[in-house]
């Protein structure tokens, strides 16, 4: 035993290359499966710790309109600490809009909402966060002017707080913290009202209980968990849902890239497999040996990539989640020995799993064969691949024709049945392909493209290369179409911004408010834009919807909101039209009625359903009712959703911005032209599509080196049938071309099918995006995937340089002697 | 007319500390239309004089003629175009190319000189014949017995009609039997094709084929 460790430790280290290669391969594949297993418990608490660091120890939030105290609600017999807050939104003298939180900042510091640094602010004495002060240049002791109801009030900057609590929060406009005195005085109401009631819940276990409890026993007043687990999981599940497609991807890729560098390795272990055998090993033996040597490369690869997955896991959360204004916690899941664990059996078992058959194969060869390394280089095309390569197809196809509701693991089997199916049948189809290629050259008498063409079709490397370029790049073709899909997302709220220039959100007036922007010179039209949606939203009698719908108020036909039938300015007060999607997920039907209940603010509206539109274009997710506006507004809300302005085409967008701020004074406004509300969804969307293209460029980068690897490994096989050919008919020149000719032509035909692979899988990728609830137009794109394709075409030429290299040294006689 | 002749030609392996050598001072002639055969023992340096005939290795020192033409000073294209029309080589090993047929094969260096195949049509149904392989035209080389590889292997040398046939032990891979049905060939080409042939061989009984031996000891003609 002694011995074989020694033999496959030092097979290790002498070829260093390759077996790096397969550690990378196999560390890539266990750092994308510990991401699969970390990520969601990642998210979960980045955004938990990140809700923290806001509100501190506070677990739900009670607030309404109108000011009220502890006194007006029913709290019932729960151990809690409770925590008000007095919001207002007043001007400076230069017209800029500021918002100041009052609280009593000894309560608010022991319950965390506040750091502790923040001083016990005296009456008219503020604080400001060093973000706020370095963005609007506050200096501490400093005096600034404030008009509320016409009436002015001086303020002074007692301190200049860390970025701490709910202080560190930004806001387009400045937020201030001051005593809660300071702002009831000035909206001059009772010093003990507040409008925001924080509650610390003692008992975690009993947050969901309360809140309940509240809702049932306070109307009139909203109650949320500020920090809500099951929300927050729900939220990670569409994460969990692109990270297993990365993985499935990176696998598959990662599996044809170890098996191509696993034949290499045991064609360099011929001899030495030989000799072991030829001194009594028998073949259990080796097959154990040779076991050994690769669960090697799995031990350590496991390590690093259990370790990698772990260090990379809080930068990938990051991609996925966007805190407006709120610097993200730093904290992050501790690895556990248990992850470690799995990462090691994991990466042990794929590497197993991928080499095994070839091992059990090479070792039932004759011993005579094995030691005089004499292996054919004949690819001997397997009746049992074709038909298994077809089944596979055809499961794919068919899966996903049954595939009616997108459920992503019955699209996640078609997706590798169809690639490992492809990756079957490409030895036949190129077989095909260059037995016509070589008939034609026979014909016209190119007596190199003759030869190399037929070559092309039984060469087992050439094969294996192109099955590899033929999996990496239609794979890739994929990621393109999934790309492009998210671009369509983008483009499809073009549409809804279609004909307007600035796009006001996080808007908290009702819409006669916003009319005075009409005076602002350069503006021509104002739309609004009224939907409403609750998370709890129930219908007949309590029955869940697969999703819950976006209610959207009409009194117009909205051009990017396609109806058929049924015109939405015809709807009545109680009718309604449905997404066909919505329509079709949740066994809606043209005539039936939904009683619709909302959680948020217990409302309930009855709904005759009048027929169906396609709102692809307002959301992706198409889960729409549309519903007569004065409806909405009389019983979901009475305020916008969004304000759009159309203005004069000579207008600067940048300057209509800052007059429509000064003109609304709003707090919490998000005001945006058009392309930076784009640019901010589109920038949302690049980091995620980033890591699919990091991961999966590290795995094409591997396949690259695996087809260099098979260049290296054809050549080996194949040296002594080139001196064979330089000594009887073939000068050096001429087999260099060939062996030019035999990559051009098998890496075209490959770059081929993989484009037609990557056409064929659109159907997928079609189903896997409506699985993420998302409906949008997939478009496969025939230029970037043939740019892509080319690109790859031009870099694999690059890899002629083994065997041209090789070429030249190669000395004749040593080859073609024996002895 | 001498089709081979070697001018005191020298091999030496190794660099200068560490050198052997392989071959010393090697002057032969060898006229048209004869049968030679080249003994020696093993490290005598046979396979080497062979190598350094047929182009596929250059001489430390000394002069190779095939024809009258010093190969030496010839560049790689014209090194492979002389094989290929004036030397056929036949391996102990066959050395046949595993991915084509046994026609294909044979047909390699009418191919590679880029003259037409249906022009060797003929020759090819001729050589199949007496190589007794013309129902095995199809079949690929993994599929023969080791004497139809060579029988192959001696088609392929001879299809374009070459002056010469280098043979390295050409039997030294086939059982009694099927070495002696090869031998035979090898003397009925000669004697049928004209063609000169120079044979390296251990075996006495191959060698008989031979008009003439010649024995080479520690690199030096005996």
């Amino acid at each position: 035993m002694r011995i074989v460790l020694k033999h496959i430790l030092r097979n290790i280290k002498e070829h260093k290359i390759r077996s790096l290669l397969i550690m990378v391969a196999l560390s890539i594949a266990t750092t994308v499966l510990i991401l699969n297993i970390t990520l969601p418990d990642e998210i979960i608490l980045k955004i938990q710790e990140t809700l923290r660091s806001v509100y501190g120890e506070t677990d739900i939030s009670i607030s309404t309109v109108e000011p009220f105290n502890e006194i007006d609600l029913n709290l019932g017999n729960e151990e809690i600490d409770t925590l008000g807050m007095s919001t207002i939104q007043m001007e400076k003298k230069n017209g800029d809009a500021i918002g100041i939180y009052g609280f009593n900042i000894e309560d608010a510091k022991n319950i965390k909402i506040l750091g502790d640094d923040v001083p016990l602010l005296q009456e008219n004495e503020v604080a400001v966060s060093k973000k706020i002060a370095d963005k609007s240049n506050y200096k501490e002791g400093e005096y600034f002017t404030v008009i509320y109801e016409e009436k002015e009030y001086k303020l002074k900057i007692a301190k200049i707080i860390e970025n701490k609590g709910i202080a560190s929060t930004t806001i387009d406009n400045d937020l201030f913290i001051a005593n809660i005195k300071t702002v009831n005085n000035i909206k001059q109401i009772d010093e003990n009202k507040y409008e925001t009631l924080f509650i610390n819940v003692k008992d975690d276990d009993k947050i969901n209980d309360f809140k309940d409890y509240l809702k049932d026993n306070n109307d009139n007043y909203v109650i949320e968990r500020l920090v809500d687990p099951d929300n927050i999981r729900e939220e990670a599940a569409f994460i969990n849902y692109i990270m297993i497609l990365i993985f499935a991807m990176a696998t598959i890729m990662i599996f044809f890239v170890i098996s191509s560098l696993n034949k290499i390795i045991l064609a360099e272990r011929f001899p030495v497999i030989g000799t072991f055998r030829s001194v009594g090993a028998n073949k259990k033996k080796m097959n154990f040996i040779l076991v050994l040597e690769n669960a090697m490369y799995g031990l350590v690869a496991g390590c690093i990539g259990s370790v990698t997955g772990n260090l990379l896991n809080s930068k990938a959360a990051s991609l996925f989640i966007n805190f407006e204004g709120v610097e993200m916690t730093k904290e992050t899941t501790k690895m556990s020995p248990k992850l470690l664990v799995i990462g090691i059996v994991f990466a042990v078992l794929l590497q197993i799993f991928i080499t095994i058959r070839a091992i059990i194969k090479t070792n039932r060869k004759p011993i005579k064969d094995i030691i005089f390394n004499t292996q054919s280089t004949r690819y001997k095309i397997s009746k049992f691949k074709n038909i298994f390569g077809i089944l596979l197809i055809i499961v794919a196809f068919v899966l996903n024709g049954f595939n009616t509701k997108s459920n992503i693991v019955l699209t996640l089997i078609s997706l590798v049945s169809f690639i490992v199916g492809t990756a079957n049948i490409v030895p036949i189809i190129m077989r095909g392909i260059t037995l016509g290629i070589h008939n034609i050259c026979k014909k016209l008498g190119f007596s190199t493209c003759n030869i190399a063409s037929k070559n092309i079709g039984y060469n087992k490397m050439i094969i294996s290369s192109s099955r590899l370029i033929v999996v990496a790049v239609s794979l890739m073709i994929t990621i393109i179409t999934v790309s492009s899909s998210f671009t369509n997302m983008i483009n499809s709220f073009k549409f809804v911004t279609e004909g307007y220039d600035i796009i006001i959100s996080g808007v908290s007036k009702t819409a006669d408010n916003y009319e005075k922007l009409k005076k602002i010179d350069g503006i021509e039209e104002i739309r609004y834009l009224y939907y409403f949606a609750d998370e709890n939203t129930t219908y007949n009698d309590g029955k869940k919807f697969k999703a819950f719908p976006i209610i959207v108020g009409a009194d117009e036909d909205m051009s990017y909101i396609k109806e058929y039938d049924y015109k939405m300015k015809d709807l009545k007060y109680d009718e309604a039209l449905v997404d066909e999607k919505f329509a079709e997920k949740n066994d809606i039907e043209i005539g039936d009625t939904l009683k619709l209940e909302f959680e948020s603010n217990e409302k309930e509206i009855e709904l005759k359903i009048k027929g169906y539109v396609n709102s692809t274009y307002f959301s992706v997710q198409r889960d729409t009712i549309i519903i007569n506006l004065d409806n909405l507004i009389d019983n979901l809300t009475d305020k916008p959703m969004q304000v759009q302005l159309k203005c004069s085409d000579d207008t600067d967008l940048n300057k209509m911005k800052d007059k429509a701020e000064k003109e609304i004074k709003e707090v919490g406004l998000k005001i945006q032209t058009v392309d930076e509300f784009l640019q901010a969804q589109s920038e949302q969307i690049g980091s995620i599509m980033s890591m699919f293209y990091v991961i999966i460029g590290l795995a094409i980068a591997l396949s690259f080196i695996g087809i260099i690897n098979n260049q290296i490994i054809g050549f080996m096989q194949r040296k002594r049938e080139l001196a064979v050919l330089n000594s009887t008919c073939m000068s050096k020149k001429q087999i260099k071309k060939m062996l030019v000719l035999e990559t051009v032509i098998a890496n075209f035909i490959s770059c081929i099918l993989a484009i037609i692979g990557g056409v064929l899988s659109t159907e997928i990728v079609d189903k896997f995006m409506q699985g993420l609830s998302m409906y949008v137009d997939i478009a496969f794109d025939y230029k970037a995937s043939f740019i892509f394709a080319g690109g790859v075409f031009v870099a694999l030429l690059i890899t002629l340089f083994v065997p041209a290299r090789r070429l030249r040294k190669m000395n004749i006689v040593d080859e073609i002697k024996y002895e | 007319m001498s089709v081979i002749k070697t001018k005191s030609i020298s091999k030496v392996f190794g660099d200068k500390k560490h050198e052997t050598r392989v071959l010393e001072d090697i002057s032969l002639d060898i006229e048209k239309g004869e049968f030679v055969s080249l003994m020696g023992a093993s490290g005598s340096g046979k396979s080497t004089l062979l190598y350094l005939i047929g182009g596929l290795d250059k001489p430390t020192s000394g002069e190779v003629y095939i024809n009258d033409q010093d190969i030496n000073k010839l560049k790689d294209k014209k090194m492979s175009e002389l094989r290929r029309k004036n030397i056929g080589f036949v391996f102990q090993f066959y050395n046949l190319v595993q991915n084509l047929s046994v026609e294909d094969n044979i047909m390699l260096p009418v191919i590679m000189d880029g003259r037409k195949e249906k022009d060797y049509k003929d020759r090819l149904d001729k050589i199949l014949k007496i190589i007794g392989l013309e129902g095995k035209r199809k079949s690929l080389p993994s599929e023969l017995s080791g004497g139809q590889q060579q029988r192959v292997s001696i088609a392929r040398a001879i299809i374009l009609g070459p002056s010469i046939i280098l043979a390295d032990e050409p039997i030294g891979n086939l059982d009694s039997k099927s070495g002696k049905e090869v031998m035979d060939l090898f003397k009925q080409i000669n004697k049928e094709e004209g063609i000169t042939i120079l044979q390296v061989t251990h075996s006495e009984e191959a060698a008989e084929y031979g008009d003439r031996i010649i024995r080479l000891k520690d690199g030096r003609l005996e």
